[in-house]
């Protein structure tokens, strides 16, 4: 029964005691989370705590939720404030991201891994905000209204900083990588 | 005309929900600005990276864990709560009783701070959260002294915590303390159980770190054990022949 019910339905249900229907939104959006979690901390235990927080929050803070919201956007914005509070809280660790080894690919595979694996040390040492906006319209899917109306901002405003990041992205990858742009890329903004 | 003109246009387009002539404005200009036409080849790259899963009993954890805080045992909470107040109470009473001597009252300050960060240390690495029991780990290795309890503790946790993260950071944590026998026993067991070749490296450090002349022989009965990671069996062969560690090779 559980399964052909909206988002908005389950949470309903949430907000009428049934801990059943948290357990199929986790079902649901557990693994995009955790996703988004470990993009934003390139750490897969703290990914999955984080992850299983923002249920905990959903239960706890259910009754918050209006029942015209966007779930998704409603759900983003609990990860987005679990991630604020953890870096708060522990400003003093800082995630290690993964040792590269940048030696002559030998494959067609190796060289693409290699620039993936750049790329994720890359979008790492931007500042959250900004690796944020990325995360959500590049890997999480979320359209600009809906990263608009989680962080409180207008949607031309969400695009702006979206092409910007994606423009900071680019020189930190390129200083990164000692190369300038991405093998199909190059050049300067006018 | 500058980038920034094209910021929307270009953005719409990359996510597909251009107009036709936000679109054709947009590829009009990346057509001519090699930074703008680059920002958008790598946002088709970052399209093409591999998407990471997370581990499958996550949502049997989950569950678990719901359970837990749905028959809420709020008391936990409360000890712990209980405890800070009976810490900081016991603090001010020491300063209204005690003799008021300085060094008196830094020692009694000295102690209390002590005690309290030990009770949070505890009570951290009782916590579901892995990440918050890493917490308390490094917690517990910054505190003076040796409490036995939070060796204890910190045994406990490499023995049984599900998280090899957790363990690992436990046997780095426990070399700064003195182990009791019956602690540095269990965990010498730990390697027969312990099926993580990591956290066996770990455990054979930690051990080899304490000054105990039977740890050669025993570690050299490990390295000859049938079953042994090939792994940790390289590691304690460099080691033995390393002689860092006392006491005679077996003939």
């Amino acid at each position: 029964m559980l399964l052909s019910e909206t988002d908005e339905q389950l949470m309903a249900a949430v907000q009428g005691g049934e801990s059943s229907a948290l357990g199929e939104l986790f079902n649901r959006h557990h693994g995009a989370l955790y996703r988004y979690f470990m993009r934003m901390s390139g750490s897969a235990t703290l990914s999955e705590d984080l992850t299983q927080d923002v249920f905990l929050r959903v239960l706890r803070k259910s009754e918050t939720w209006q029942r015209d919201a966007r779930f998704a956007s409603w759900i983003y914005r609990i990860a987005h404030n679990a991630f604020i509070d953890h870096t708060r809280k522990n400003k003093w660790e800082t995630a290690m991201p993964e040792k590269l080894d940048i030696a002559a690919p030998a494959t067609r595979k190796l060289e693409e891994d290699q620039q993936h694996a750049l790329l994720r040390r890359a979008l790492m040492a931007m500042p959250p905000d900004k690796r944020e906006l990325l995360v959500l319209s590049r890997f999480q899917g979320l359209k600009y209204e809906q990263i608009g109306e989680m962080l409180g901002v207008e949607t031309n405003t969400v695009k702006v900083r979206v092409f910007r990041a994606l423009g900071q992205l680019r020189e930190i990858y390129e200083r990164m990588s000692g190369q300038p742009g991405l093998s199909i890329v190059g050049g300067g903004r006018s | 005309m500058t980038c920034s003109e094209f910021d929307v246009d270009i953005a719409d387009t990359l996510e597909g929900s251009a107009t036709a002539e936000a679109r054709a404005r947009a590829e009009a200009h990346m057509a001519e600005c090699s930074a703008c036409r680059a920002n958008a080849a790598l946002w088709s790259t970052l399209g093409d990276m591999p998407v990471e899963a997370p581990s499958a009993a996550l949502p049997a954890k989950f569950n678990r864990h719901l359970q837990s805080k749905l028959s809420a045992p709020k008391w936990a909470w409360l000890a712990i709560a209980a405890a800070l107040v009976i810490g900081v109470f016991g603090f001010f009473a020491g300063r209204f009783t005690a003799s008021k001597t300085p060094d008196t009252d830094m020692a009694t300050l000295r102690y209390e701070v002590r005690n309290l960060r030990e009770v949070v240390a505890l009570s951290l690495l009782d916590q579901q959260s892995a990440s918050e029991r890493l917490r308390g780990v490094r917690y517990s290795s910054a505190l003076e002294g040796t409490d036995p309890e939070v060796v204890d503790a910190l045994s406990r946790t490499l023995r049984n915590d599900p998280s090899v993260d957790v363990r690992l950071a436990a046997a780095d944590a426990l070399r700064r303390f003195p182990l009791a026998p019956s602690v540095s026993e269990s965990v010498w067991q730990l390697l027969d159980h312990d099926d993580s070749p990591l956290v066996q490296i770990a455990v054979i450090d930690l051990l080899s770190s304490h000054k105990d002349p039977a740890v050669r022989v025993r570690l050299e009965k490990l390295r000859d054990r049938a079953g042994l990671d090939s792994n940790v069996r390289d590691y304690l062969q460099a080691l033995l022949s390393n002689q860092r560690i006392k006491g005679n090779p077996v003939q």
